[in-house]
């Protein structure tokens, strides 16, 4: 979890700059980053792609998703068509 | 009194159609979001020919040409624009030189979406103060070329275009500009910005070309256009002394259909009321009210005699509105 967690933290702070100090860890809800919202989401949505080539689908990039639910989609991408049947 | 008359409009909508399933840089599945989101489902895009002093050109023409008003008479030109040809000089100024407009000041005013409400009431204190009698208005925008094309929280809801308008000095009271509000709150300047190519941030310090390109928050912009939206035109009434019932048409900026439709909820006004062209064209920025206003009053929308009341707000954070009898 721990290259994957911070790779995902580098990409937060890169394209969402006011985070700023805020702590950002595998706890973290999207929701809780500033600005955040469903257009927003689909830029996450590409980055993620890029850096990790996993596209996560955008019912589970939502503001209640955690840093550490992404890094399990992001290491285990079978995992997400149950986490997205359990919505 | 004197009073600024609309005496013609004019727009220019480039060619080139871009709808949302060209856009292919975007994920599939984020497509039908752009809709449903902003209410925008094409947009139209300047050609690589194309820069914001040739749309703006284009509707000057057409608006002259309406009226048959010789370009050699305008007096001032008002270029409204936060995507400029270049930093320097106004792009104005390239306006009045290929319209031919050779007796016209011309200079650019930058109140990125507000700026055509800001235009219409700086072209009519210029005419009121007495010392001109008639004021060329353009608004023109080329998003397309300061905007991330791989940013979805921008990029689909901008589209190009430019409006005009000619006002004329008249004697008739009943008609014409009655009043403007305007209004900004600099607390909240970066909420909308370009940050780099400015004295703030040189391109040589530039170390992430996204600094270089239109940034916005987005859900701060949504709530602030529909609080002082809405503000904005209970001000207006309140200080102009007429009822929204008065009012045959209300032109807002086209920004996001979900923006204009909280403020027709906020205020009772039926959704009708307010001219939508935003699922064709997209923001196109300052220039949105004024293509709008070309297109009430040449598709006989709204005739002599009706009341039109503008609002626009944008970057700044700045709003703005103004009360027109046509």
């Amino acid at each position: 979890m721990g290259a994957t967690l911070q790779k995902i933290q580098d990409i937060l702070l890169e394209n969402f700059p006011e985070i700023g100090d805020m702590a950002v860890t595998a706890e973290t809800k999207l929701g809780e980053i500033p600005g955040w919202d469903s257009m927003v989401a689909v830029n996450l949505q590409m980055f993620l792609d890029e850096c990790f080539h996993v596209v996560i689908i955008l019912d589970l990039l939502n503001e209640e998703t955690t840093l550490g639910e992404l890094v399990t989609f992001i290491e285990n991408p079978d995992k997400m068509a149950s986490a997205n049947k359990n919505k | 009194m004197r009073r600024s008359v609309i005496f013609s409009t004019g727009s220019y909508l480039p060619e080139t159609v871009i709808h949302n399933e060209d856009l292919t840089q975007f994920p599939a599945e984020a497509i039908k979001l752009i809709g449903e989101k902003t209410g925008v489902f094409s947009r139209r895009m300047a050609a690589e020919s194309e820069c914001t002093s040739d749309l703006a050109v284009r509707a000057a023409i057409q608006c002259l040409k309406k009226i048959d008003f010789p370009s050699e008479q305008v007096e001032g030109i008002i270029l409204s624009t936060s995507s400029p040809d270049r930093m320097q000089p106004a792009t104005a100024t390239r306006v009045q030189h290929i319209i031919g407009a050779k007796k016209a000041f011309a200079f650019d005013i930058n109140s990125v979406c507000s700026g055509s409400t800001y235009g219409i009431a700086l072209a009519d204190a210029l005419i009121k103060s007495g010392n001109y009698n008639n004021i060329l208005l353009i608004a023109s925008e080329v998003y397309s070329r300061i905007l991330n094309k791989k940013d979805f929280s921008t990029y689909p809801y901008f589209g190009d275009g430019a409006g005009a308008l000619f006002f004329q000095f008249d004697k008739d009271a009943s008609r014409g500009i009655l009043h403007s509000c305007l209004r900004t709150d600099g607390s909240h300047c970066d909420t909308i910005s370009v940050p780099a190519g400015g004295t703030m941030l040189p391109y040589e310090k530039i170390t992430n070309f996204r600094l270089a390109l239109f940034t916005m928050k987005g859900i701060d912009v949504f709530n602030f256009a529909v609080d002082k939206g809405s503000e904005i035109i209970l001000q207006m009434i309140r200080e102009a002394e007429v009822s929204l019932q008065e009012i045959k048409c209300f032109v807002c900026h086209q920004a996001n259909i979900h923006i204009i439709q909280r403020i027709s909820e906020n205020l009772g006004i039926p959704a009708g009321l307010f001219y939508m062209n935003l699922h064709d064209y997209g923001n196109t920025a300052s220039a949105s009210v004024l293509i709008a206003l070309d297109e009430i009053i040449s598709e006989g929308i709204v005739s002599k005699g009706d009341l039109v009341l503008t609002i626009a707000f944008g970057g700044g954070l700045s709003w703005g509105a103004n009360l027109i009898r046509i």
